[in-house]
């Protein structure tokens, strides 16, 4: 498989300051590379440096060291940005132009002929689930919802085979999330290549074939979702269950659970994923009925709290 | 070209209508084939996935402009208020008797000269500056364009609607010269130049609130290029000073400035048509080269801020 996005030492500095010498790294010698037709994740909390990656991967602002090739070249040449879509993280359009008249802006400027953009936009409203009437509101009565949606329109409608994305799932409803879920499984089948970058991890494990870590603008561990989370295993679960009377509860609390107790309904916070099964087995024992258990912290949750907690020690 | 790129599942149908209707769209789409013929005999073997040739995208960026302006409001406000000021010379005339005439030549081109160069400045500064302040550039900049190809595009779409603009004013004002001057026929070939003029000062008013717009704010490129644009017409006075000052410093500094702002006032006939002198094509040729040559200046430093500038 090529490699479609190969990152090398990259360091961004932002100037600030009267005089521009004070500087803060945003970016510190990133080093990674895409493979075509995977979903590549960049993770990391708010100010990790995920934005300015992306900025930086589209020619929007220069490297202060470091370079970054798309398809082996310059993300400046017309060409690289020819077969590149982009989703900002925070979707914003001329508010005068409508959904339909934006997409039908951008397919000129890829050069798609009138025949040729009417089908494809409507392809996409579709694929994206714009309804006509929205696609045809302008901008600035959009909802933040429907300019993501705009803005991953915008982003597929030439056919790209590099999807860039911002936070792609940021303002959407559970159902656009799912929508936007099904697309990028879709598009990755079909042979593109997604880079993305988000702050919510149960989202890139769903999706993504390898993630990295982002912290102060360093890479703090790259690898597969399986891969990483191994090593995270043993977080806390949330066991729902029923018919538990006051003195199981106490029992449990006196294990070490988290107990709270809602009418007929308990919820029970055990300390570790690993005794599921055995935590199971004592609510039954207390003559309790399990309804349902669920991880509060997905085991690659655990691995990146793990790593941001280490190499925050680390720096001091 | 884009079409094989792809896996070809978007392929339209045949006869399949396409949705939009306006007839403008059809208007770009005559230009967009031109366009696509002229690139392929000049350049038979220009890469695949390229996206439009140049022009088609300057077309592109230049018709989005001209859209995104003709829904602005304040740009209404504003032809209203002109239009209004050019009725009101009807009554100026009236007061004026034997002069209706001079006083509607007079009253009319000034009200269009200051209203054009606010309407001008304010859309010029707008159009650019909105985009990079709400961020819709990012996505732009993402797209298959060159950085200067945003500049002109939008300054064409700019000159496009100043162009309207300047010939809905002209076609009240020639209204209103028709009712007060039973020889308003015979003003035509001088006014047409005079407007034309006019209208080139309003391109360069919007290229300098463009160029200003690549670095500074809405505001602050207003007033530097309101501040040029009134410094451009007294400049001239900079020629006095030089040679009125003792300190050569000064002297040196006015030169630099007067010879370094636009001279506006080698673009207004105003006087000579409402005096009824006759203008020499000569004049209105030199003036037009001397506004294109300013003109290609002040985009081309446009261009090069706009290049400069990041985006984070």
């Amino acid at each position: 498989m090529s490699t479609v996005i190969a990152i090398e030492n990259l360091t961004k500095d932002y100037a600030s300051g009267w005089l521009r010498r004070r500087f803060h790294r945003a970016v510190d010698h990133l080093t990674l590379e895409v493979r075509e037709g995977e979903i590549f994740g960049l993770l990391g909390p708010n100010g990790a440096g995920k934005t300015t990656t992306v900025k930086l991967l589209l020619h929007l602002i220069r490297p202060t060291a470091g370079r970054v090739r798309l398809f082996g070249r310059s993300p400046e040449e017309l060409t690289v940005r020819a077969q590149l879509g982009f989703l900002p993280e925070h979707p914003s359009f001329p508010e005068a132009l409508t959904g339909r008249e934006l997409l039908d802006y951008f397919g000129r400027l890829f050069g798609l002929s009138r025949v040729d953009r009417s089908a494809r936009i409507a392809a996409v409203l579709r694929q994206v689930g714009i309804p006509a009437a929205v696609a045809d509101r302008p901008m600035r009565q959009l909802s933040r919802g429907e300019l993501t949606r705009i803005g991953l329109a915008q982003a597929v409608l030439h056919d790209p085979k590099l999807l860039i994305l911002d936070d792609p799932m940021g303002g959407l409803d559970p159902d656009g999330r799912r929508q936007v879920r099904d697309l990028l499984l879709r598009l990755r089948e079909e042979g593109k290549t997604i880079f993305l970058s988000t702050a919510v991890v149960a989202e890139a494990e769903a999706i993504c074939d390898r993630v990295a870590l982002l912290h102060r603008g360093r890479m703090r561990a790259c690898g597969s979702p399986i891969e990483l989370a191994a090593s995270g295993e043993g977080g806390k679960v949330e066991i729902l269950a029923r018919d538990l009377d006051a003195r199981a509860c106490a029992s449990l609390r006196a294990r070490g659970c988290a107990v709270d107790a809602d009418r007929a309904l308990v919820r029970i916070q055990a300390p570790t994923s690993a005794e599921v099964g055995e935590w199971v087995e004592v609510i039954r024992q207390l003559g309790g009925r399990v309804i349902a258990v669920s991880p509060l912290q997905s085991p690659l949750e655990r691995f990146f709290a793990n790593a941001l907690t280490a190499s925050e020690r680390l720096e001091g | 070209m884009l079409v094989a790129m792809g896996p070809g599942s978007w392929r339209p149908r045949a006869r399949q209508r396409p949705r939009k209707t306006r007839a403008f769209v059809r208007w770009y789409d005559v230009a967009m084939i031109a366009a696509h013929r002229r690139t392929s005999v000049a350049s038979p073997s220009a890469p695949a996935g390229m996206g439009a040739s140049p022009f088609g995208r300057l077309i592109a960026i230049a018709f989005t402009a001209t859209c995104e302006l003709l829904r602005e409001r304040v740009l209404r406000v504003l032809i209203l208020f002109a239009l209004l000021l050019i009725v009101m010379t009807l009554l100026l005339g009236e007061l004026s008797v034997g002069q209706e005439r001079r006083i509607v030549l007079d009253v009319g081109l000034g009200a269009m000269r200051v209203l054009g160069t606010v309407m001008a400045i304010l859309m010029g500064g707008r159009l650019l500056e909105r985009e990079i302040e709400r961020r819709t550039i990012a996505v732009l900049l993402t797209k298959p364009v060159r950085r200067w190809e945003v500049i002109i595009g939008k300054f064409c779409g700019c000159a496009l609607v100043l162009l309207v603009s300047v010939g809905i004013m002209t076609s009240v004002l020639v209204l209103i010269l028709a009712l007060v001057a039973p020889t308003w026929a015979t003003e035509l070939p001088l006014l047409l130049p005079v407007v034309f003029l006019l209208w080139l000062q309003f391109l360069l008013a919007a290229a300098l609130a463009i160029a200003f717009s690549t670095f500074s704010t809405l505001t602050l490129s207003v007033i530097f290029a309101l501040g040029v644009v009134l410094i451009g017409h007294a400049s001239q006075e900079f020629l006095y000073w030089a040679e009125a000052v003792r300190s050569p410093a000064l002297a040196l500094l006015s030169r630099a400035l007067y010879y370094g702002l636009p001279n506006l006032q080698h673009l207004n006939f105003t006087a000579a048509i409402v005096h009824q002198q006759k203008i020499a094509w000569s004049a209105i040729g030199m003036a037009s080269a001397y506004a294109a040559v300013y003109l290609a200046m002040v985009l081309l430093l446009a261009a090069v801020l706009f290049h400069r500038r990041e985006f984070p």
